[in-house]
């Protein structure tokens, strides 16, 4: 199920909402959790009930192994670092099935010339976020940092709706206390108003925003060949503003209504296009992913404990990982490739850099942001190379086609009325460029959101917008890494 | 009442009020005819095909359907109401795949109407295109028949803006326009001079021999998206029919070494839409003195309202009609034809 879908704005939310805080004013407390468990895998399986008996395998199995650890914990050293290992390598091997068995075989087939069968293997959702968050859960069971869990607050932990199927990754010590509490067992009306203006603002930001530009990198990425300059400028520069306003879009409304069920979700975003340089933008953008890796591979290999040159190959190492995590692809490589080199010459060149101008150096990162972004998005490299080379190929203007599909959302249409079209769309670009780089993001907005009037009426509208802007619109980037 | 609590609740009670008003205004106007046939008191705005086709599948009264691509854009209605005996709805997509006539099929089989022919016009863009998508993207929700439709089309402004709008605009303008189409849709210049003006001839490609792939791709549109219709409405007569293409569509086939195998996919289509008793077919490709005659045409394959009034009585009078003994042979002259021809002496 989609955040920005009628089925769950308008029923599955108001309807779990009703039911968690139903059987929690009668006491029911264990039950309303197991409520909100099948809430969540019912808002999972819809999109394919297929993919309800992976994740169910993967929790049950992840639980009872981080059970067996825990039992093993006074007895044999090897036995206890058998059976972790083999809780690694099962959540490893079943994400590498999934994701990236048949690129694998594309590989071999391509260096071998051989013609093994592609699997077609559909990549369950959130496959990638379920099992991080699984991993680290056993890595801290092992390394002795985890009290013992009940099924269902494990059950819980993993499943819970809002963060389910792309983040943001958060950590077992987060989120459970947070469960058990009490006090977050009643409804509280402070936490609604912040949740309702998050959510609305995340809506706004997928519906309106980011599936606009979404027509444009979409039409762009399939007409390569011909594409003038402003076209080609126009998608490169669109993807970069759709993918962010897509995916805060999302973790925006994940973390309201994590705040409409008195639930804090880790901060995801923290306006990453203010970033001056590549090792800030990182500290900015889907941060509870450079917390885990940081965590868990960066720190594990050494960090910046084993002298200048291992630091430096760690780092290239977790944006490698950071790359291949996010798809099976070689554009993903690549990308994750760019920013380990951005991130290493950051540092290396610090003192000389500190002395250029703030401003100079958001424009050199926007820019390299905007180059890594192309291959993020490109179905190959060549595709990439060909829209860069279109940036050079002459013209103004936007053709018949992407006009037509630009005019369809109203928004769109109702400014191109009294304005040139071509203006239209650059003050639209503008406009959230703007927004994302010198605007209040959602956390910071959701820490002042005492309720007001004028609050009211500007979630109000976003709202109300949203919803009537559903329709016939892409799903979210995210969902397929 | 706690602050929090007050701008909470006028929240949702606002919200919910804005969205059933919106709703309520979508229902009352229902610009694409999705809880009844059209309004008198409307002017419909022209706003394509496949927005008004499903209301028009699940709301209007008919027997008879036909679907197809273009081809069939400027066929007469009232003409094949009246040779056919029937009362018919058209139901066109642009450059349609058989997904787009399943799709649309379905709604139609699902509507309050019992209906006794299908009239499709079939191609080898269908039969050797996708089985499992649009020709555009569809707004697929239209043709859903769930709460899922009822919510994306009552609280959709772009539908609102688009349509509402310029209907209730054309209606306080005075203009009277209907929502269904009966006639003449597909406009352009035709002749030979406008339509060789269009064609851009492709290097000759080598002769392909294997029609396998092409064969595997009919029964993938056969099997997918046209039998199981037939099969489940045994009721329901099927009447395919192949348009008379300029012999420009069969000159890029042969330029581009594909129009053997293409034959074979369509001989191997025929002879497995035959084997069903509710299936007729009639096969227009072969007639020579129409398709080589360029000033019907306005570029390769799209023709003029005379050629699809010509096809109507044609049908009606079972004038190439293709039957099991025959199926082979017709294919055949047409293969004959397509290599005795002397292409050349058009660009001449």
């Amino acid at each position: 199920m989609l955040f920005n879908s009628y089925v769950f704005i308008l029923l599955f939310l108001p309807i779990t909402f009703a039911a968690y805080f139903g059987l929690n004013r009668f006491k029911q407390y264990t039950l309303s959790k197991y409520v909100l468990i099948v809430a969540s895998l019912f808002f999972y399986g819809y999109f394919n009930p297929w993919y309800l008996l992976i994740i169910v395998s993967s929790i049950l199995l992840n639980y009872i192994l981080g059970k067996v650890i825990r039992r093993l914990e006074d007895k044999s050293n090897g036995l206890r670092k058998s059976v972790f290992v083999i809780g690694i390598v099962a959540n490893i091997g079943l994400l590498f099935y999934f994701k990236y068995f048949d690129f694998l075989i594309i590989n071999i087939n391509t260096i071998f010339s051989a013609e093994f069968n592609l699997l077609n293997i559909v990549l369950p959702l959130g496959i990638s976020f379920f099992t991080f968050q699984q991993l680290s859960y056993l890595i801290d069971t092992y390394k002795k940092e985890v009290p013992d869990y009940h099924f269902a607050d494990y059950a819980l932990f993993v499943t819970f709706f809002p963060q389910l199927v792309a983040g943001p990754i958060v950590l077992h010590g987060e989120m459970l206390p947070q469960f058990e509490s009490i006090e977050n067992k009643k409804i509280n009306f402070d936490n609604l108003v912040c949740g309702i203006q998050a959510f609305s603002i995340g809506l706004a930001k997928k519906v309106i925003v980011a599936d606009t530009f979404g027509k444009i990198v979409d039409y762009g990425h399939l007409h390569i060949a011909s594409l003038n300059s402003f076209e080609a400028i126009l998608t490169i520069f669109a993807y970069t503003l759709q993918i962010y306003f897509d995916f805060s879009g999302y973790c925006d409304m994940a973390t309201g209504i994590g705040l409409m069920f008195n639930i804090k979700l880790p901060q995801n975003f923290n306006s990453p296009y203010k970033a001056t340089d590549i090792v800030d933008f990182w500290k900015r953008w889907h941060m509870t992913l450079t917390r885990f890796l940081t965590k868990y591979i960066y720190i594990p290999l050494g960090g910046n404990r084993k002298g200048e040159i291992r630091k430096y190959l760690n780092i290239f190492i977790v944006f490698l990982v950071s790359g291949i995590w996010h798809g099976a692809g070689y554009t993903f490589i690549f990308w994750g490739l760019f920013h380990g080199i951005a991130n290493v010459l950051t540092r290396l060149l610090d003192k000389p850099l500190s002395k250029v101008p703030k401003a100079i150096k958001w424009i050199g990162t926007f820019l390299f942001l905007n180059f890594s972004w192309t291959y993020f998005r490109a179905t190959s490299i060549g595709n990439a190379n060909a829209l860069f080379k279109r940036v050079f190929s002459g013209g103004l203007g936007i053709n018949a086609e992407l006009t037509e599909t630009l005019l369809q959302p109203t928004l769109i249409s109702v400014f191109s009325q009294f304005l040139p079209f071509v203006a239209v769309i650059i003050a639209f670009s503008l406009i959230f460029l703007f927004v994302a780089v010198f605007c209040k993001n959602t956390n910071e907005k959701v820490i002042d959101c005492n309720p007001k009037f004028s609050n009211w009426i500007f979630t109000m509208i976003l709202f109300v917008y949203s919803v009537l802007s559903l329709s016939g619109i892409s799903t979210f980037l995210y969902f397929n890494f | 009442m706690k602050k929090s609590m007050l701008w909470t609740l006028s929240f949702v009670i606002s919200a919910v009020l804005c969205l059933a008003a919106f709703a309520a205004v979508m229902y009352v106007t229902d610009p694409l005819l999705q809880y009844g046939t059209e309004s008198k008191l409307f002017s419909y705005y022209e706003y394509g095909e496949m927005y008004s086709n499903p209301g028009i599948a699940e709301h209007y009264e008919y027997d008879a359907v036909m679907v197809g691509t273009l081809m069939i854009e400027n066929t007469d209605v009232d003409e094949c109401d009246e040779l056919f005996g029937c009362n018919m709805v058209r139901l066109p997509y642009s450059g349609g795949t058989t997904y787009n006539m399943k799709t649309i099929l379905d709604v139609c089989f699902r509507s309050d109407n019992n209906i006794k022919n299908v009239y499709w016009e079939l191609d080898e863009f269908q039969l050797l295109g996708s089985s499992t998508e649009p020709r555009y993207p569809l707004p697929e929700y239209l043709y859903r028949d769930d709460c899922v439709k009822d919510a994306s089309y009552l609280l959709n402004i772009d539908i609102f803006y688009h349509y509402t709008m310029n209907n209730l605009l054309g209606t306080l303008k005075g203009q009277q326009q209907n929502a269904e189409r009966r006639g003449e849709t597909l406009f352009g210049v035709f002749g030979k001079e406008a339509m060789l003006s269009t064609y851009q001839r492709s290097e000759k490609q080598k002769q392909q021999t294997d029609a396998s792939k092409l064969i595997e791709k009919v029964d993938e549109n056969l099997d997918v998206n046209i039998i199981p219709l037939i099969e489940a409405n045994p009721g329901t007569k099927f009447t395919f029919f192949f348009v008379p293409f300029s012999v420009l569509y069969w000159d890029k086939e042969v330029q581009n070494g594909t129009f053997d195998i293409t034959m074979d996919a369509v001989k191997h289509a025929i002879n497995r839409l035959l084997e069903y008793e509710n299936v007729t077919i009639f096969f227009y490709h072969n007639e020579t003195e129409i398709i080589t005659n360029l000033d019907n045409y306005k570029d390769y394959s799209h023709y003029s309202k005379e050629i699809n009034s010509w096809m109507t009585q044609s049908m009606a009078e079972g004038h190439g009609l293709v039957t099991k003994e025959n199926a082979d042979e017709v294919v055949e002259s047409m293969r004959e034809f397509v290599h005795a021809y002397d292409f050349e002496a058009l660009f001449k």
